[in-house]
């Protein structure tokens, strides 16, 4: 039994069909919206356009031999990157995740301006927790990107399962005291949800960094608590670009110091921020 | 004993003080200089080319010939292959009694190796240049500066300074009218450009709307620099613009210029500098005559000859 349903440029679609017709118009509507996620920018107006936050935008404001310490470096890219940029800087490299980090060992070898060391940055210093994400079976090391000291919420235990370690942590202001480290020009922090615990830990280097490159989401509940902190700290957003969807995004914050330097006796803006 | 003590402060100042590296040490020697067809109203002609940029310079001296205009080529300084102590003498030293400046350009040497450093204007005793300033920038000012102090010591009125990134509109003998007509208008100008300003890869002119502090010159208020003001239906009076690719030169210009940039050194490139230059007098021509050529190729940013 064919039943007409509807004409479409002047031909007869049966009703089986039309249910292929739906289901396909259904997954390209969903496809749509999956490649056309927006993103948001804040900050800055000049920073906008540059489409994302490129390390070399972010070289252009520090010195040749800077001080980058990166937390949450997972398979190095951005490492491999700033040790590029940074020939005669030091490049120091915090991953938590054993293996990723004996990864990172070999694949970084080749560049003598970066250190990797085995630890966490975090709010407390010490062995604590570190939950690996293995995906929805707890089998899959390709989620490991998503591992975390914190205990697996936000994904839920049933898509973000697997093994528990003890890892070593540190808090950023203890690690620099005992490493003789004064200042920081670039402070990277992707470690999945402690950047802002792992800040409000380290009020002293908080003080010195310069440039905070940070991973962030404005739909986490402590979003707008993260950057009051921030602001209240002397950072100035400069470029902030997110999902509108997913709330994901990464922010860069300038020093108070840098922004006027850059800004006010560099460009002359009189700004009232 | 206080006597000496004055006169040992006075050498201080005057001998000790780490700005002293003149710049002049690292202008280029004008060499060869030739005879080349009379203009009009303008004593010498020279253009500014690199070595190894001869296509750039056939396709500029293609222009002119037509019109019996041969300008003396200036092997250009090529700020990439300055030498690391020449930068330091040219740039602004950081001195004690100065405030913390803007995030500036330094370059550093480090184990046998030059490195460009984006830093705080902060160091006693360190060169720093505006924020991104490229050696190649500081060879065409160096370039220019070379030229004017060759212009002034040769004891001529008025030079033409080319870039070889020029096109030529019309007949570039309609200058030496025009300089009649300044010179009746405003006896004491400085600097006159033969167009009405840069052009960008879309043909457009590209407005200088806004001015940057230098660390070591209070400026004045942007509305002064913004300021154009037209004195015949030919000419306009200007407060500041971009380019330097063609410019007439006074012998009063050449002395402001040179002047200016021994006293305050190289901060800014050269045509955000001469803009800043007190007293100087700038004038536009109110149509083009020799302009840039849009979307010419430029070493300027970085070296891109073979």
């Amino acid at each position: 039994m064919k039943t007409i349903f509807f004409k479409k440029k002047g031909k007869l679609i049966s009703f089986p069909n039309f249910f292929i017709f739906l289901g396909t118009l259904l997954i390209s509507t969903v496809n749509s919206f999956a490649l056309e996620e927006v993103i948001k920018f804040e900050g800055i107006e000049c920073f906008n356009g540059y489409g994302g936050i490129p390390n070399n935008f972010i070289a252009s404001f520090t010195p040749y031999n800077s001080i980058i310490i990166e937390a949450g470096a997972y398979l190095g890219a951005e490492t491999i990157s700033y040790a590029n940029l940074y020939p005669k800087g030091k490049i120091l490299v915090f991953e938590a995740n054993p293996r990723v980090s004996t990864l990172l060992q070999s694949s970084l070898e080749a560049y003598p301006n970066v250190s990797i060391f085995n630890a966490a940055i975090s709010d407390k210093n010490g062995v604590f927790p570190f939950y690996l994400c293995h995906g929805k079976n707890g089998s899959n090391i390709e989620f490991e990107f998503a591992s975390s000291l914190i205990f697996p919420l936000r994904l839920g235990k049933k898509t973000c399962s697997g093994p528990v370690l003890q890892v070593q942590c540190f808090t950023i202001d203890e690690w620099c005291k005992a490493n003789n480290i004064s200042h920081v020009d670039v402070l990277r922090l992707d470690i999945e949800g402690m950047e802002y615990r792992s800040l409000k830990a380290s009020p002293e280097i908080l003080k010195k960094i310069k440039i905070l490159h940070t991973h962030t989401n404005v739909k986490s509940k402590d979003h707008k608590s993260f950057t009051k902190f921030l602001k209240n700290s002397g950072f100035v957003l400069a470029a902030h670009y997110y999902y509108e969807s997913k709330g994901d995004g990464q922010a860069i914050y300038l020093s108070r110091e840098l922004f006027d330097a850059y800004f006010k006796l560099g460009l002359g803006w009189e700004l009232g921020i | 004993m206080k006597t000496y003590c004055y006169l040992f402060f006075i050498y201080s100042l005057v001998f000790l003080n780490p700005s002293r590296a003149e710049i002049e040490e690292v202008f280029k020697k004008v060499e060869g200089k030739t005879e080349i067809p009379k203009m009009k109203n303008i004593d010498y002609i020279y253009l500014i080319n690199l070595d190894k940029r001869p296509e750039k310079y056939k396709k500029t001296i293609d222009q002119l010939a037509p019109y019996g205009i041969c300008p003396y080529r200036f092997s250009a300084v090529n700020g990439w292959e300055l030498k690391f102590e020449d930068i330091d003498k040219i740039g602004v030293k950081f001195l004690a009694n100065m405030s913390n400046g803007p995030i500036a350009s330094v370059y550093r040497w480090d184990e046998g190796k030059e490195y460009h450093s984006h830093e705080i204007m902060k160091e006693v005793g360190i060169t720093y240049f505006c924020h991104g300033l490229s050696r190649g920038a500081m060879g065409c000012f160096l370039s220019h500066l070379s030229l004017l102090q060759d212009a002034y010591d040769s004891g001529y009125n008025v030079v033409w300074i080319l870039e070889d990134d020029i096109k030529v509109i019309s007949n570039p003998h309609e200058l030496s009218s025009l300089i009649d007509i300044l010179n009746n208008e405003d006896p004491f100008w400085d600097v006159l450009f033969t167009d009405t300003g840069y052009k960008n890869s879309e043909g457009k002119i590209v407005p200088c709307t806004s001015i940057r502090p230098r660390p070591n010159l209070q400026l004045k208020k942007l509305a002064f620099y913004l300021k154009d003001t037209p004195i015949t239906q030919d000419l306009t009076k200007i407060g500041m613009r971009f380019a330097s690719h063609s410019m007439i030169v006074s012998r009063a210009g050449m002395k402001k210029i040179l002047d200016y940039i021994k006293k305050y050194k190289i901060f800014y490139p050269y045509d955000i500098e001469y803009a800043y230059i007190p007293g100087i007098r700038l004038y536009n021509c109110n149509r083009d005559i020799v302009t840039n050529m849009v979307g010419a190729s430029s070493d300027n940013g970085s070296p891109n000859y073979n």
